[in-house]
């Protein structure tokens, strides 16, 4: 934890508070089990993203390719 | 020769962020790391120790998403407090429905698995587990405030950048902030040992 700012115009109060604040504990600190959580999801969410990107990719050109048979299929007809 | 990229440890947060948005992950592992302890500090400050690692996690991963939209006009490591500031008070905002636990539940948490300490000692953690718990009781805003600037130290502007407010509205929110937790502190019978 870094240490209560200076500067600041404190009433007495307030000073007495920066004081009281200053005592609370850090936070535990986390480990690197955080980070490892982290890059697991970001790595998942990636390759959800890139599985979605190409069903779109493959979904389009299936559409095209439909639009494009009719399309021929009726003029022929 | 070939020029390679410096290694994620030397490398500055920006060179990292352009990295991770060119594809290269590893370089947003070396952010995460080098920034974990402070995101995490922050976000238990503002949320709580419970909710303190998913909040985290949160932020990460908005950052990740977002790396392209780091425009470098502020340190990276505002626009990522930024980033944890809003996702604590989001949670915050999810779980109001929820009662915020009171202090007056802290005499039935003796710690009955801690080892036994001095009364000093006891009495200590008392007092700080209480004024941690009237921290809680604050407005989420104003908390936010109140942790940037007198728990984690930071500057006014940098205040701003994160909270994205005007300079001056920082301060007044930080005055507003230090006298609603004065203001809690001594509606308890608590001795806080406050001055007038």
């Amino acid at each position: 934890m870094k240490r209560p700012p200076s500067g600041d115009e404190l009433s007495p109060a307030e000073a007495g508070l920066v004081r009281l604040l200053g005592s609370l504990e850090s936070p535990e600190p986390g480990d690197a089990r955080l980070t490892r959580a982290v890059m697991r999801t970001a790595r998942l969410q990636l390759a959800v993203r890139d599985v979605a990107r190409a069903v779109t990719l493959v979904v389009g050109a299936v559409g095209e390719g439909a639009v494009l048979l009719f399309g021929i299929r009726r003029r022929s007809s | 020769m070939v020029a390679t990229a410096p290694r994620t440890g030397t490398a500055s947060d920006e060179a990292l962020a352009r990295r991770t948005l060119a594809g290269d992950i590893s370089a947003f592992e070396a952010i995460v790391e080098r920034h974990r302890l402070v995101v995490r500090r922050v976000a238990a400050r503002i949320v709580g120790e419970d909710e303190a690692d998913d909040v985290a996690q949160d932020a990460f991963l908005r950052a990740f998403h977002r790396v392209g939209r780091f425009r470098g006009e502020a340190s990276f490591r505002s626009w990522l407090l930024r980033i944890t500031h809003n996702a604590a008070l989001d949670a915050l905002a999810r779980r109001r429905a929820r009662p915020v636990d009171d202090v007056g539940d802290l005499e039935d948490e003796a710690s009955p698995g801690r080892p036994r300490t001095p009364a000093d000692q006891l009495e200590e953690r008392e007092r700080r587990d209480r004024l941690a718990a009237k921290l809680r009781l604050m407005q989420p805003t104003h908390r936010a405030v109140l942790v940037l600037r007198d728990l984690e130290g930071l500057s006014y502007e940098e205040i701003a950048t994160i909270t994205e407010a005007p300079l001056g509205s920082v301060k007044g929110r930080l005055h507003r902030a230090r006298r609603e937790l004065i203001d809690i502190l001594r509606a308890n019978t608590y001795d806080w040992g406050l001055p007038q």
